[in-house]
């Protein structure tokens, strides 16, 4: 809507939940993580824990774009895809160095992408190709393997 | 947007019936080959036919309106419109009703003019633009919509739709689409709202259980001498008249015309192998997609559902505007929500998709609801579903048509044959609107939408219209082209004139009720200077 007042569900109490249930994903048999202890959890990008959502959602989503999309079975690339779509936007990149303005950025980012007709249809939704990135980020986190 | 199923008159409705037969001819208690002169002669009782000849009332002009069912619906009349479906299925029996009011007996009652593109000759869209532009019809759209009940209209008045709900309605971010409003008829029935206005006349004849068997022309054709009308126990009669107007809807005006071949061999004013042809529908998606949105505040009011204000409904719609279509070479659509429930996290989802609408809302809820709204929200609520719904427009086809069947109806006359075909132009054309409106919705924040992909390929083998039936009887200024002139007199034939849908050369995407009761006020003012 125009006019809309963006806040962002990146505070630290969100955070926090958030990566405590990824790590609990993790653990969990049912994502099959066998290579769970592998997982560098401090290459995770802040932008990236601040995300709000329920994390099986998230994974369900992430995962079906990676079926998909099974070239981009990276977490590197897959980051490096969002960032660079983050840094094309003004304040973005490195400049951002806030979570709070990356997240932002982030929403500019998948909001430009819906504008310019940049999406993807995954498990029968349209998602921006960035959004859908993120939920694939998560998923690729969560199962390194996948 | 689909109209609905029949309704069954309720007891005031049946009280009204019972008065009404009284005070009209029933043509089953005649004499047989009783004769009715007239100076106009309507065949046909619906919208159009009623619309017009109520412009004759209290006047020198003698009018015989001839119906085909009586005040209520009876089946063996109603069996009379069944017939044969040779393209996409489609019930040709229950997409109409055969009595007094015709089928704004079941009209939804939705109203909106045609857009002023929807008139023009467009290169992109083979055998398009009416013999006149919007602005000519705009008087009779005013008059019009006095007769549905929806004055004062307000289709493209944003600033007045926001000033009542107290919403801002958003723009467009993509300069694909725009707002309109689509108002709601109570919905007139015609036959309940006007019977006794009609039965009150005294220069209206309304006859009923009379159908027109044959349209008698003379002179190769070119001048209509009677009607033949027969009831279903088997009476004749006849009704002569100077001038005659068919008004019995999109699909039986052609049927009629196609039937009276005692002169032309080809039918009536079928010189040129062109009337039954250019049968358009709107193919209705009907729940193509839906829609979830976290936070409901960010999709107003007037788009999910019906807005009273100022004595009648209103509702918004998602049109694509003017420049995107003639930028992108498309068709015209409307798109409206519904909404339709809403998800808690306590609660299991309880239908096919609902699971993954939740998962979409969970997953996305960091685009779709700020901190603010959410800590105001019970903590349970995970968001809303609506149901998306489209109506297209179609490219008038030449095969698209309607011809007779070998089969007979109960007065051993064929039936019709509908052969309804889309093509792709229609397909893809649909299908970049339905993309509009995923970037509209997406690049405003609102929600996420599923489409189930069902027209990526193909059309499907079920398409749904709105019994809404046009092109059969087409307007053009050239005979090789059209059915009727611009005044909607039939090419060829002195006398004989059409009222309704059938006209539309185009079809646009907003139900045609409005617009055929428009053309019949306009056709009505034009007899009434041809007859003094």
């Amino acid at each position: 809507m125009n006019g809309h007042v963006y806040s962002i569900t990146g505070g630290d109490v969100s955070r926090r939940d958030f990566l405590l249930a990824l790590l609990g994903l993790l653990a969990a048999p049912a994502v099959g993580i066998g290579a769970a202890g592998t997982v560098p959890m401090h290459d995770l990008p802040p932008w990236l824990a601040a995300i709000s959502g329920r994390p099986e959602a998230v994974l369900h989503f992430g995962t079906a774009y990676l079926q998909q999309y099974p070239e981009e079975r990276d977490r590197k690339a897959i980051i490096a895809a969002i960032e660079s779509r983050m840094a094309d936007l003004p304040g973005g990149g490195a400049a951002a160095d806030c979570t709070l303005d990356q997240l932002l950025i982030l929403q500019g980012v998948v909001r430009g992408e819906y504008l310019r007709g940049e999406f993807v249809r995954i498990a029968g939704w349209s998602l921006s190709r960035t959004e859908a990135r993120i939920y694939a980020a998560v998923a690729l986190w969560s199962a390194p393997d996948q | 947007m689909r109209d609905p199923a029949p309704v069954s008159g309720d007891q005031s409705g049946s009280r009204l019936s019972r008065r009404l037969l009284t005070m009209f001819i029933d043509a089953r208690s005649l004499p047989d080959l009783s004769r009715f002169e007239a100076d106009v002669a309507i065949i046909g009782a619906g919208p159009a036919g009623i619309s017009l000849a109520r412009l004759f009332d209290d006047s020198p002009t003698r009018v015989c309106l001839i119906e085909s069912g009586g005040v209520q619906p009876e089946a063996p009349t109603q069996a009379l419109y069944d017939g044969e479906s040779a393209g996409i299925a489609y019930p040709v029996i229950a997409h109409r009703l055969r009595f007094l009011g015709g089928s704004s007996n079941h009209w939804g009652g939705f109203c909106r003019p045609l857009d002023a593109i929807d008139f023009e000759q467009r290169d992109w869209v083979p055998h398009s633009g009416w013999p006149f532009g919007r602005e000519t019809l705009l008087p009779y759209y005013e008059r019009a919509c006095d007769l549905v009940e929806i004055t004062p209209p307000r289709f493209d008045d944003k600033a007045y739709w926001e000033r009542v709900t107290g919403e801002p309605l958003p723009d467009s971010v993509t300069g694909r689409m725009q707002v309109r409003f689509v108002h709601f008829s109570p919905p007139t029935h015609f036959g309940e709202r006007y019977g006794s206005e009609l039965a009150a006349s005294r220069n209206i004849d309304v006859l009923l259980n009379a159908n027109v068997v044959n349209i008698a022309a003379v002179g190769e054709g070119r001048h209509v001498e009677h009607l033949q009308l027969q009831t279903l126990s088997g009476l004749r009669h006849r009704v002569s008249a100077r001038v005659y107007v068919l008004a019995t809807g999109g699909l039986e005006n052609a049927r009629m015309m196609l039937l009276s071949n005692d002169s032309m061999p080809a039918g009536l004013g079928n010189l040129h192998d062109l009337v039954g042809r250019f049968f358009m529908e709107h193919p209705h998606l009907s729940g193509f997609a839906e829609l979830v949105v976290a936070d409901i505040l960010r999709l107003p009011g007037i788009y999910r559902t019906r807005v009273y204000a100022d004595g009648r409904y209103a509702t918004a719609a998602f049109n694509p505007s003017e420049s995107f279509l003639r930028d992108r070479h498309l068709l015209n659509c409307t798109f409206m929500a519904g909404q339709a429930g809403d998800y808690h996290s306590n609660v299991a989802p309880n239908w096919e998709r609902a699971g993954s609408h939740k998962a979409m809302l969970e997953a996305a809820r960091h685009f779709l609801i700020d901190d603010r709204r959410a800590a105001i929200l019970p903590s349970t609520l995970l968001g809303h579903w609506l149901g998306l719904g489209c109506a297209c427009e179609q490219v008038p086809n030449p095969d698209s048509r309607v011809t007779l069947s070998a089969q007979r109806d109960a007065l051993g006359l064929q039936k019709l044959r509908l052969d309804w075909r889309l093509t792709e132009q229609d397909r893809l054309s649909a299908l970049e609107h339905m993309r509009s409106l995923v970037m509209e919705i997406g690049a405003l924040d609102i929600g996420r939408v599923f489409d189930s992909g069902e027209y990526d390929d193909a059309w499907p083998e079920i398409v749904g219209g709105g019994s809404h039936h046009m092109g059969t009887t087409r307007m053009h200024d050239d005979p090789r082209q059209g059915v009727v002139d611009p005044s909607c007199k039939v090419h060829g034939v002195d006398n004989l004139f059409v009222a309704g849908s059938s006209v539309f050369p185009t079809g646009g995407a907003s139900n045609p009720t409005l617009t055929l009761i428009a053309l019949a006020l306009r056709l009505g003012d034009h007899l009434k200077s041809l007859l003094g």
